[in-house]
């Protein structure tokens, strides 16, 4: 039994290597891209509307709506990486019921990526936001004894991010498979159905954490900047 | 080893190209696509309320119209009956006038007509009473009356033949008309009344003449003398009515 379709080789060329998991990934992303552009390459602006340009709006709606109740703040700049997120790993998981594909999120190199850019993004939003140095010091405060803590919290959230994704899809697939061999007719047709919806939970467990924790990076750095104002000394 | 790390490194660079790519081909455009139709919906939103606003501002000035219409409309009323009692009074008072003196004219008219009327009936009944008058003398004249007629014309013609020269009507025929049927006695009569004027003459010539009435004429010359009963009434009637004042 395969544990990650990342074993299941393709094609190798010395470093280059291309398994299942980047083949369904490709295919992930150009439905997504193709259906994307199949709806938005005619736009209506007016008060009538595609139905398929009905849903992707309320998509689009519904993750800005919790982007923006997740960090506090104008939800556009962060749209792109979070719902990339939330529609790739929600894709991914959706599409495993297809006889024969491999969700990409099943294998613990794309949730690791997936994490690591988040261990990325949260700085990178946060010195965007208000500098290097600032957001540095984010990890001293309030003392620098808490330093080691801080570093450690980054690490090991980002190693939960991959962790929980990578095993819960993982696992659906493995139980699936088990129940496969035990009782063959019914049963696993249900537990497929209860994957979609624990997949679509994953996906969004996954996006609004990465949403939590860059709003935390930049929370601290707004409630420094409230502090400043209100101690006039300190300026 | 579950994680391939090639393989991680594939999976970084497609989701960043995914990222990129869903936001040339989804969120840009549909987020356009959003921010245009609220644009929309709210220019359209404040097109209404700037249509309300001025509908509003409409109804309020058309109800302080409608209350100022409302306050002048007993005024108005009460001007318009006020012109209209004017005009009917003064109406009223011109087409009295204008009755009364149709009136007038009327009455006057009808004064002259009647008296028109009165005058033209005296002169009718004179004219008549005359006429009757005579008529019953032609009717009643019988040998006497004529005998007597006669007589007053001899004598009559007498005056007038005294103060006339003889020689101018000597040589002239004398005729002799009468109103009715003269017997031998009467020619004879007359005959012999008139030859010491006309001593020239042996034969009068005799003639009748019913239209002449009750009388006789006598013709010499370019002399005429006439009498009869019908001139001499008609000259007491142009007296009576001369005296009355009704011919001029």
């Amino acid at each position: 039994m395969q544990l990650s379709p990342d074993s299941s080789i393709l094609f190798q060329f010395g470093f280059l290597t291309i398994n299942a998991t980047i083949l369904f990934t490709w295919l992930v992303m150009g439905l997504l891209v193709l259906g994307s552009w199949l709806v938005t390459r005619n736009l209506s602006t007016g008060p009538v509307l595609s139905r398929r340009q009905n849903f992707l709006e309320s998509i689009i709606s519904f993750i800005l709506g919790q982007v923006g109740d997740v960090t506090r703040q104008k939800p556009e700049r962060f749209l792109p990486f979070l719902g990339t997120i939330f529609i790739f790993v929600a894709a991914s998981n959706l599409l495993s019921v297809v006889p024969g594909f491999q969700a990409p999120t099943g294998s613990l190199s794309t949730t690791t990526a997936l994490a690591l850019c988040v261990l990325i993004a949260v700085p990178a939003y946060g010195i965007a936001d208000s500098g290097l140095g600032e957001y540095l010091k984010n990890y001293i405060r309030p003392t620098p004894m808490m330093l080691p803590f801080n570093i450690t919290g980054e690490i090991s959230r980002t190693l939960a991010l991959a962790v929980r994704l990578f095993g819960n899809v993982m696992s659906g697939s493995m139980i699936g498979g088990i129940l496969l061999a035990i009782a063959p007719l019914i049963f696993p047709v249900i537990m497929q159905l209860l994957g979609l919806l624990t997949g679509l939970v994953q996906a969004y467990i996954f996006a609004i954490l990465a949403g939590v924790y860059i709003a935390a990076g930049l929370k601290i750095h707004e409630e420094s900047i409230q502090q400043h104002t209100r101690d006039p000394a300190s300026i | 080893m579950l994680i391939d790390w090639p393989t991680v490194i594939f999976q970084i660079i497609n989701f960043l190209i995914l990222i990129a790519l869903l936001k040339r081909f989804l969120y840009g455009p549909i987020i356009r696509a959003m921010d245009e139709r609220e644009k929309k919906i709210a220019q359209r939103l404040a097109r209404a309320a700037k249509a309300e606003k001025e509908a509003a501002k409409h109804a309020s000035r058309l109800a302080l119209d409608q209350e100022e219409f409302a306050k002048n409309r007993v005024s108005m009323q009460q001007e318009a009956r006020l012109e209209i009692d004017t005009w009917k009074n003064e109406s009223i008072e011109r087409l009295k006038n204008e009755i009364a003196d149709q009136k007038k004219d009327w009455q006057k008219s009808l004064e002259d007509e009647q008296e028109a009327f009165l005058q033209k009936l005296k002169i009718s009944i004179s004219r008549q009473v005359f006429q009757v008058a005579r008529k019953a003398f032609t009717d009643l004249a019988d040998e006497q009356l004529e005998i007597r007629l006669i007589d007053t014309f001899l004598e009559k013609i007498e005056q007038e033949l005294a103060s006339i020269e003889k020689q101018k009507t000597e040589h002239e025929t004398v005729h002799i008309t009468s109103g009715f049927p003269l017997h031998q006695t009467e020619k004879d009569r007359l005959q012999k009344g008139l030859s010491p004027f006309f001593p020239r003459q042996e034969n009068f010539h005799f003639q009748e003449e019913a239209e002449l009435g009750f009388g006789l004429r006598l013709l010499a010359g370019n002399h005429k003398w006439e009498w009869n009963l019908n001139r001499y009434m008609r000259d007491i009637e142009d007296e009576i009515l001369k005296t009355m004042g009704m011919v001029k």
